[in-house]
C-alpha cells in the first residue's frame, strides 16, 4: 500500500519490512515471518510489514455475511 | 486526544488500458499496530467507510497466532465482485498511531494479503472514532469519540 519508489524493485507478491522511519527496505520475501525475523537481525524489531501489490488491485471490501 | 490531521497517500498507478498514461490516486491510510498475546506486526491500514469491519491479511493472522486456518471462518464479499474467500476472526488490539488503541473482533482474510495492509471498517474503527475526509486539501480528520 506504499507508494512506488521504495519498492520498485521488489516482486509482486512479496512481503516487505520497511524501517520505521519508512526511509529504507530492510527485508523482503514471501515468508512473511522469515521477513519479520530478519527486519529484528537487522536491528528493526518495529519494521513496518506492507508488501507489493498487484497492479491495480481492487481495494474496496463492503460485505463480510 | 484531540482531533488528528493526516496526508493522503498519493499513489501512482501503473499504465493499463483504461489509463494508458498510468492515473493518481489518493488513499486514506493510517499507521496501525495489531497486536495478540504479546506479538506486534506495525502495518498500513485503508480507512474505508464502505467496509463493514476491519479485515487484514491472513498470513497476519497466521504469524501472530490468532488465527489457524481450520478454524470456523466466515466468508468475504469485495465490489470486485467477491472472491467467496474464507475470514477468519480473532478479538485483538487495534492500535492507531496518533488517536489510541482498543480491542476489535477483526477479520483475516487471504484476500487482503493481496494489498498488503489492513481495512479499517464500520465495526472495529469507525464505531470508536470521529473521522472527516477532505479530498480536495488532501487530508483527513481523525478523533477517538
Amino acid at each position: 500500500m506504499f507508494p512506488a519508489p521504495l519498492l520498485k524493485d521488489i516482486p509482486t507478491g512479496e512481503w516487505v519490512a520497511l524501517s520505521a522511519d519508512e526511509r529504507r527496505v530492510v527485508a523482503h520475501g514471501r515468508d512473511l515471518a522469515e521477513v519479520i525475523r530478519a527486519a529484528e537481525r537487522a536491528g528493526e524489531p518495529q519494521a513496518i510489514i506492507t508488501g507489493v501489490p498487484e497492479p491495480n488491485v481492487m481495494l474496496a471490501v463492503w460485505h463480510d455475511a | 486526544m484531540p482531533e488528528q490531521t493526516f496526508q493522503y497517500l498519493e499513489v501512482k498507478m501503473a499504465p493499463n488500458a483504461a489509463f494508458p498514461n498510468g492515473i493518481v490516486r489518493y488513499r486514506p491510510v493510517l499507521r496501525t499496530k495489531i497486536k495478540y498475546a504479546g506479538k506486534t506486526i506495525p502495518c498500513v491500514s485503508l480507512v474505508d467507510t464502505g467496509a463493514d469491519a476491519c479485515m487484514f491479511p491472513l498470513d497476519f493472522g497466521l504469524v501472530l497466532g490468532a488465527v489457524s486456518v481450520a478454524g470456523a471462518h466466515n466468508s468475504l464479499g469485495t465490489s470486485a465482485g467477491g472472491d467467496d474467500l474464507p475470514v477468519y476472526y480473532r478479538e485483538v488490539t487495534l492500535e492507531i498511531t496518533g488517536i489510541g488503541e482498543w480491542s476489535v473482533y477483526a477479520g483475516f482474510s487471504a484476500t487482503l494479503n493481496r494489498i498488503a495492509g489492513g481495512i479499517l471498517g464500520q465495526h472495529g474503527f469507525f464505531d470508536h472514532v470521529r473521522a472527516r475526509f477532505d479530498l480536495p486539501n488532501r487530508q483527513f480528520h481523525v478523533e477517538k469519540s
